[in-house]
């Protein structure tokens, strides 16, 4: 081709387009054979000092909203949206200078802390354990299942060959309340992540030719292969069938949708009382309506918005405040109430869910939409 | 941060104040990390570069006086460290997984220019020259991304990990503070937590 692009050009693509997140697995592929070449040696380092560049300007620009750059975050009123981005990282442990200058109104003071690994194990025959106070190690023994309690709050089920062989299927829940998480390891090896106020039903073995789950609320599931066993997720509107996958599904009742995401394989989502099922590619997003049957949607997802909660971060992308305070009453177990209009602007960004209620709500202060008064448990929301 | 207040820290930190530089810290952590995560893609690996970056001064200290922009001195320092990494990436798998287990892949749908066409053609005449052995390799690491996942994912939900993250980056920088200086260590996370 006469024109053709020439290698400074593509060298500058490729590295901005890496730079920005754009670039493919391919393009990745080729970016890290030429560096291994020592050929993108001056495209990085052209490309570097203009983010350098680009990082002055974005650091007067924190200047002249007089907040200490202290967490990285700037805002960006567009139209009727407000935009924070936060970055969480170590250093927000570095100071607490946000909380000494604390302008949310907090009347009785209480510390409000996150959430945790808090949640209640309900055996077959009605026990009950609660799995934050109980010591790591073996916590029952049902039939040939043995159930241990790991570190970092985690459960594990598994087969003990030398247990009383049972055909008897015997389920066991297990439930976290608002402010707690948990995760589970099943009998078949497949990981669960059990959210705030979610719960999880299943039998300690998985006997049936067909591995069967009940939920409420949010999970994120890593199901463990298996072409034989089908797993099925059951939940109020819809029914999910897979064979070996990574998805996670909000059921909340108090949200306007169920929503699954299909990360990785794929899944098979029946709405319940209907004949529509619809097949999910991993990156998409099927939601459901709770009110309207009809409503069986399926699109792009943000990934990673979906499983902010496992990774320990909120992130919320064009939210409402309403959205955002659900997350926020589920995973520090506090009441929200509104007072006068309802603010109506969108927030996006992402910040640690391990912070202290009174940052997170400081931060959303800042873009100037909205104001919170603390009192005991419970949060109004002003604008 | 204005240059007189950095030539002010850099002259106490010259003189072995920890406080300042705890402050010049903190006043250009958020920057380099910002600017360094765009690079490597994993907060981790860029808390560790940062990290670096900061010891790195701390040890040159007595000589820091002589640094007329230390800003560009900063991040002169966090572009060649980066580099290096990204070097280290290219041929060492477990640093490429890193970077890739940490890289969302954004799809912004790009028009079809002619520039984009040549740049693809461009593409692929590249990757066809690429040795079989080193395109093992990435899938290699590719398919480790998955596994490597599982891990930090299991990790990812305990409070307890956040913790020993932070202990961990903050571990080389204690190190070398007390190293010098010979505080103790509870000391300095007091210090480090409380301005």
């Amino acid at each position: 081709m006469g024109n053709k692009m020439n290698e400074k050009e593509f060298y500058e693509n490729l590295v901005n387009r890496y730079s920005k997140n754009e670039a493919t697995e391919e393009e990745l592929e080729v970016l890290f054979g030429l560096i291994q070449n020592g050929l993108l040696d001056d495209t990085l380092k052209a490309i570097m000092d203009k983010e350098i560049i680009y990082e002055e300007l974005h650091q007067s620009e924190d200047k002249s909203n007089k907040i200490k750059p202290l967490f990285t975050w700037y805002r960006v009123i567009a139209a009727a949206s407000v935009i924070f981005i936060l970055s969480f990282g170590a250093y927000f442990f570095f100071n607490n200078t946000l909380s000494e200058s604390k302008n949310i109104e907090n009347i009785v003071s209480n510390n409000i802390i996150p959430g945790g690994n808090r949640a209640i194990l309900t055996l077959d025959d009605g026990t009950t354990i609660i799995l934050d106070s109980a010591e790591n190690g073996m916590l029952a023994n049902q039939g040939n299942v043995v159930v241990r309690k790991s570190e970092n709050g985690q459960i594990v089920y598994n087969f003990s060959k030398s247990g009383v062989i049972s055909k008897e299927i015997k389920y066991n829940t297990i439930t976290t309340p608002r402010g707690g998480q948990y995760q589970i390891i099943l009998e078949d090896g497949s990981k669960i992540w059990l959210n705030a106020s979610s719960s999880i039903r299943f039998p300690t073995a998985f006997t049936d030719d067909e591995r069967n789950v009940e939920i409420t609320g949010e999970a994120y599931f890593e199901i463990a292969k298996n072409k034989l066993k089908p797993f099925i997720v059951n939940t109020d509107l819809q029914k999910i069938e897979v064979l070996g996958t990574h998805f996670n599904v909000n059921s909340y009742d108090d949200e306007a949708f169920i929503k699954t995401t299909l990360l990785e394989g794929s899944v098979k989502v029946s709405q319940s009382g209907t004949s529509y099922s619809k097949i999910l590619k991993p990156g998409q997003q099927s939601k459901i309506s709770f009110k309207s049957k009809h409503d069986f949607i399926i699109g792009d997802a943000n990934v990673e918005e979906a499983i902010a909660w496992k990774e320990g971060y909120f992130m919320f992308e064009e939210e409402n405040i309403q959205s955002i305070m659900r997350k926020i009453s589920r995973w520090y177990n506090v009441d929200i109430q509104y007072e006068g209009k309802i603010p109506n602007k969108q927030f996006g960004g992402s910040i640690s869910k391990f912070k202290n209620v009174e940052d997170l709500l400081e931060i959303l202060e800042l873009t100037g939409s909205v104001h919170f008064k603390i009192e005991g448990r419970r949060i109004t929301v002003m604008s | 941060m204005a240059l007189k207040d950095d030539q002010f820290l850099l002259s106490k930190i010259s003189e072995n104040d920890y406080e300042a530089f705890s402050e010049l810290f903190d006043s250009y952590n958020p920057a380099i990390n910002r600017f360094v995560i765009k690079f490597v893609k994993s907060s981790e690996v860029a808390e560790d570069l940062s990290q670096e970056i900061f010891l790195k001064i701390w040890e040159k200290r007595t000589q820091l006086t002589s640094i007329n922009e230390f800003r560009s001195y900063i991040f002169t320092l966090a572009k060649n460290h980066t580099l290096n990494f990204l070097r280290r990436a290219a041929i060492e798998n477990l640093a490429k997984t890193e970077i890739l287990s940490n890289y969302h892949y954004e799809n912004n749908s790009v028009e079809e220019t002619l520039q984009t066409k040549q740049y693809f053609s461009y593409l692929s005449d590249l990757l066809k020259t690429l040795s079989p052995q080193s395109r093992e390799v990435f899938r290699l690491c590719r398919q480790e991304k998955r596994t490597y996942n599982q891990v930090s994912e299991k990790l990812g939900i305990s409070s307890n990990t956040v913790k020993k993250h932070m202990v961990k980056s903050m571990k080389l920088i204690k190190y070398a503070i007390e190293r010098d200086l010979g505080i103790s260590f509870s000391l300095i996370i007091y210090l480090l937590f409380s301005f």
